[in-house]
């Protein structure tokens, strides 16, 4: 629940970190960087050019008062509040980035504040003394040029003289002060005469004099305090140091500006190393899907899977292989539809608990069901699920096998399985027929002697009994009366030999069917001689069954490797067969080879125009014992013991027949290697 | 998908840099520090050539922002500026009695009165220092410096200001006229430009600077003169008649001693400076509307004008005036009572 809006934060902890730390290192030199506040420092300068100013009309003001020009001090009151006003400003404030620049600075300040407010308080002694000086003057001038003029009496002419040498002692002393007219004016002043009249004001002008006096120096004094005090200096040390801390302060932020730079080129590289790390990574996980979808796409099987509506998610290449479909058409459709419904409960019910979340859960063992291709047809398969959850639902992985093929195989391994049994149970029959016939042929053999030998007594003995009946009545022989007897045995006798000559022929045929063919020597036969032999031997029976016997045979055959009596026995079977298949002599056989050189085989062929062979007799032709000529004689042999030849041959035998129209036997043989042939036939001359 | 979510992150980040780095330049841009205007020059008159005359008339205008005056009237009057709730400047400052209270010395909050007389709110913009020491500077520091005195308004800022806070029309007014609202240097800046809004122009004698010799008569003429020829003008000067310089109080002689002799005698601006030179000095009161700011001197030992011009000839300047010419200073020192908002200052203070 923490982190759910990423759930990979614990993979990208690392360069998200390293980002947002060179983001708020970029922050923060940004704001280090800044320029220095422009206000602020013009508001600096214009409080120290102001201060210059001030400091000027302060002190031309203090000039102008003592040279007695300034009709008011209140320039001077003003100008001192204005400096002290500038002075203030002048502090610095709260925001100096770098402290001991700002220290070296505010004692610069205070140094100049310190200054001023000197030069100030001079000025402000100044002015008090200043205005009693001017006050005194006014008095002495004043009472110097009134005090004469009240001197009515004479004799008072000393007065006059008295105050004109005190006013030009007094001139004197304004012009150049110095202490021998200082003591000259204060000798002048002691010489006044004493008139009771005006001794007040007598004694008010001595007591301004000795003031004037007093005060003049001291007035010079302040003043030239006032005008060496160093505020020029003071000011032009803080100007030089305001400029070098804007110097510092622009260096400082040029600095941090460079390490702006820097930083922002470091968090550039960084964001492009992440960039191209991703790529990577995007790459890399492009190959392993590319990789595994490989796998799932190369898989023999099908692999599909659904979320578990059963709504198809992915399809491999196996799997539009199997059903038809292609991956665009069938994903989003529903599995279900690809198995006839018999096969989709089935399926579901496979489907029962959801497992752990992430943990894939296996389905143990296939089941097989029916599918559906998208032709419509139907076939078996093989589907094994599993499921997994994730947080977004349970997901199923279907693999799905076609059965068609080892269905065919097993049913083909079965039929094979049958026709071993049945080739184990004629090898075991024919064991059993090779010794049963083995122990019949004897005693039919003494029968056969026996027959004949019976056959020869009778006819030894019926004159005798001729003579005997005719003597005799009622002649019984064997309860029938002699003449009957007489005509009836013989026949017995030839049926008692007949009979023993029907087993010695079928035991003779058992023989030949279960005779296990000791590898004679093989030799390359010659097909067409093989024919012709045969076709000797029946000439008899060709004559008698049909007038239509036709015999084609290709020129130049290359040898058959085998036996060739062998071959002639198979080729008398079969014309046999053929033959007694006629219904009258009008129907013709027709005896064939050819050679097939694309198949490098032989091929015989014995066609007759006879009955044909019923379709449901077509399968067992060469089964042992089955015949159809039962009620001639026919031991059902003859088919199994040329089927067998041919096949020791490394040939094949087929049949082609219809009721009613005849039957084809075609027997198919591989011909022989040149060279083995070549080869035998060498060994052959040699020997 | 990760990757995709990585990469609108990154460029969220890059967006918000973007926008903080432009806001921190327009900050930087646009911070100002308030500038302290400069004080009115009343040596610049409009129409009035460069005078020789120590004295110069009261200017006819002077600028003020009409808002912040009504506030800092408001103020001026508002007993909640004291810390009991029971004085405010206009208690010792009262306009109807010549900006002063009448009394000998100002009365402390305790009911004793260790102060010093109480100087006259008016035309106090064209002085140069405040207070008898002249201590202090600017009227800002003196108001601050009273509200803050447990003698005098017995206040704390914290407090003060929880009580205007708790006034909404006051917060209403501080908001609209100041950056920043109700805080303490705005307080004292709306009372000072009202005080400084408190000039008193039009005197008689201005009237008579300003080339209208018929304003005054031939005492009062005449007073001017001895005025200027006995040297009251020396320190006397300037356009308030005074408060622009500082002086010793006993220059021909020991100033008399005060009433009580129990009291310590008031040295002055000594008692600030601890400089030699400065004992018994005094800042230079103001001449303009003397005449209704009895008594006088920094402890009203002079109940009238006559007693002060007599003491002030006797010390400062030696002499001993004739009863002439103490009526006619007297009568010269009427003419300095100017007009407020176009009516003329009256008291109590008999003229005689």
């Amino acid at each position: 629940m923490r982190l759910h809006w990423h759930p990979d934060i614990r993979t990208i902890w690392r360069p998200l970190a390293m980002v947002m730390g060179l983001l708020l290192l970029l922050t923060y030199l940004l704001f280090q960087s800044r320029t220095p506040a422009p206000i602020r420092d013009t508001h600096f300068h214009e409080a120290l050019q102001n201060i210059t100013l001030y400091d000027v009309q302060l002190t031309r003001d203090v000039l102008l008062a003592r040279a007695g020009l300034l009709p008011h001090v209140d320039s001077l009151a003003q100008t001192s509040r204005a400096l002290l006003q500038a002075l203030a400003t002048l502090q610095p404030g709260s925001t100096e980035p770098s402290r001991d620049v700002a220290m070296v600075l505010r004692e610069q300040v205070n140094l100049l504040t310190t200054v001023v407010e000197q030069k100030l308080r001079l000025v402000e002694y100044f002015t008090a003394d200043n205005a009693l000086l001017r006050n005194s003057l006014l008095y002495v001038l004043h009472t110097g040029h009134v005090l004469p003029m009240q001197t009515v009496t004479g004799g008072q002419s000393t007065l006059g003289a008295e105050v004109g040498r005190l006013s030009h002692a007094l001139l004197q002393l304004l012009q150049s002060p110095q202490s021998a007219v200082a003591t000259a004016l204060l000798e002048s002043l002691d010489r006044l005469p004493r008139i009771p009249l005006l001794q007040e004001e007598l004694d008010l002008l001595a007591t301004h004099g000795r003031r004037v006096v007093e005060l003049l120096p001291q007035v010079d004094t302040l003043l030239r305090q006032l005008l060496s005090i160093p505020t020029t200096r003071h000011l032009q040390a803080l100007h030089a140091a305001v400029v070098q801390y804007d110097a510092r302060r622009a260096a400082r932020a040029q600095v941090f500006r460079l390490l702006l730079y820097l930083v922002a080129i470091a968090l550039l590289g960084s964001l492009l190393l992440l960039f191209t790390r991703l790529q990577a990574k995007a790459r890399a996980l492009r190959t392993s899907e590319e990789h595994f979808r490989a796998i799932t796409d190369t898989a023999s099987e099908a692999i599909i899977s659904t979320d578990q509506s059963w709504t198809i998610m992915s399809w491999n290449a196996a799997a539009t292989l199997m059903f038809g479909y292609e991956a665009p058409e069938a994903l989003g459709t529903s599995l279900l539809q690809l198995l006839p419904a018999c096969s989709r409960a089935a399926l579901t019910e496979r489907l029962v608990q959801r497992g752990d979340p992430g943990q894939p859960r296996h389905l143990q063992i296939p089941i097989e069901l029916l599918g559906i291709r998208k032709d419509g047809s139907e076939f078996p398969l093989d589907i094994s699920l599993s499921t997994w959850t994730t947080a977004q639902g349970t997901y199923v992985t279907s693999m799905i096998r076609d059965l068609t093929a080892r269905k065919h195989l097993e049913e083909q391994t079965r039929q094979q399985e049958l026709q071993l049994i049945q080739a184990n149970k004629m090898t075991a029959l024919g064991t059993l027929v090779s010794g049963v016939a083995h122990e019949v042929n004897n005693p039919n053999q003494l029968v056969l002697m026996n027959t004949q030998m019976l056959a020869d007594t009778w006819d030894d003995a019926v004159p005798i009994l001729d003579v005997y009946a005719q003597q005799a009545d009622d002649f019984r022989l064997g309860g029938l009366p002699y003449p009957e007897m007489r005509d009836t045995l013989p026949l017995l006798i030839h049926d008692l030999h007949a009979g023993a000559q029907h087993i010695a022929r079928i035991i003779d045929d058992l023989r030949d069917f279960a005779r296990p063919y000791a590898h004679r020597a093989q030799e390359p036969v010659c097909l067409n001689g093989a024919v012709q032999h045969g076709v000797r031997l029946l000439r008899h029976l060709i004559q008698r069954k049909t007038t239509q016997f036709q015999v084609a045979l290709a020129e130049s055959l290359p040898p058959v490797w085998g036996d060739a009596q062998h071959l002639a026995h198979v080729i008398v079977n079969l014309v046999v067969n053929a033959l007694e298949a006629l219904p009258d002599t009008g129907c013709g056989v027709r005896v064939a080879t050819r050679y097939v050189p694309e198949d490098h085989c032989l091929i015989l062929e014995v066609a007759d125009q006879g009955m044909g062979i019923a379709p449901q007799h077509l399968d067992r032709l060469c089964d042992p014992f089955f015949t159809t000529k039962a009620a001639r004689g026919g031991t059902g042999l003859g088919l199994a013991i040329t089927a067998t030849l041919v096949h020791a041959h490394g040939g094949r035998l087929t049949f082609q027949s219809a009721p009613g129209q005849g039957t084809c036997v075609c027997v198919t043989l591989p011909a022989a290697d040149s060279t083995l042939a070549a080869a035998a036939a060498h060994s052959a001359e040699a020997r | 998908m990760h990757t995709r979510l990585f990469y609108t992150w990154s460029w969220w980040w890059l967006g918000k840099l973007a926008v903080m780095g432009s806001l921190v330049s327009l900050l930087a841009c646009g911070w100002q520090e308030p500038w302290a205007g400069a004080p009115p020059s009343p040596t610049t008159d409009e129409g009035l050539a460069e005078s020789q005359e120590p004295l110069v008339p009261l200017p006819l205008h002077v600028a003020a922002d009409p808002a912040r005056v009504a506030l800092g009237e408001r103020l001026f009057h508002e007993v909640r500026l004291s810390g009991r709730n029971t004085i405010a400047c206009a208690t010792c400052h009262r306009l109807e009695h010549g900006g002063a209270d009448g009394l000998p010395r100002a009365m402390a909050a305790t009911g004793t009165s260790l102060l010093r007389n109480t100087p006259t709110i008016f035309n106090v913009a064209f002085n140069a220092a405040y207070n008898w020491d002249g201590g202090v500077r600017t009227l800002e520091a003196h108001a601050e410096r009273v509200l803050l005195s447990p003698a005098l308004m017995q206040t704390t800022w914290p407090a003060l200001l929880a009580k205007l806070r708790a006034m909404p029309d006051y917060q209403v007014a501080f908001t609209a006229l100041y950056p920043g609202g109700l805080a303490p240097a705005h307080v004292l800046d709306a009372l000072a430009t009202y005080e400084r809004s408190l000039v008193t122009p039009n005197a008689r004698f201005d009237r008579f600077l300003r080339n209208q010799p018929e304003a005054l008569s031939p005492v009062e003429r005449r007073g001017y003169d001895i005025f200027k020829a006995y040297g009251c003008v020396a320190c006397h000067q300037g356009v308030n008649v005074g408060g622009s310089m500082f002086q010793k109080f006993g220059i021909f002689q020991e100033a008399p001693a005060s009433h009580d002799p129990a009291r310590p005698v008031d040295l002055g601006r000594f008692l600030l400076t601890q400089v030699l030179r400065d004992r018994a000095v005094f800042r230079v009161p103001s001449l303009r509307n003397v005449a209704l700011t009895a008594p006088y001197f920094h402890d009203g030992r002079a109940p009238t004008l006559e007693a002060a011009v007599t003491i002030m000839a006797r010390v400062q300047l030696g002499r001993t005036l004739s009863q002439e010419d103490t009526h006619a200073i007297v009568q010269f020192l009427h003419t300095l009572t100017g007009e407020y908002q176009g009516r003329p200052l009256t008291t109590v203070a008999e003229k005689d």
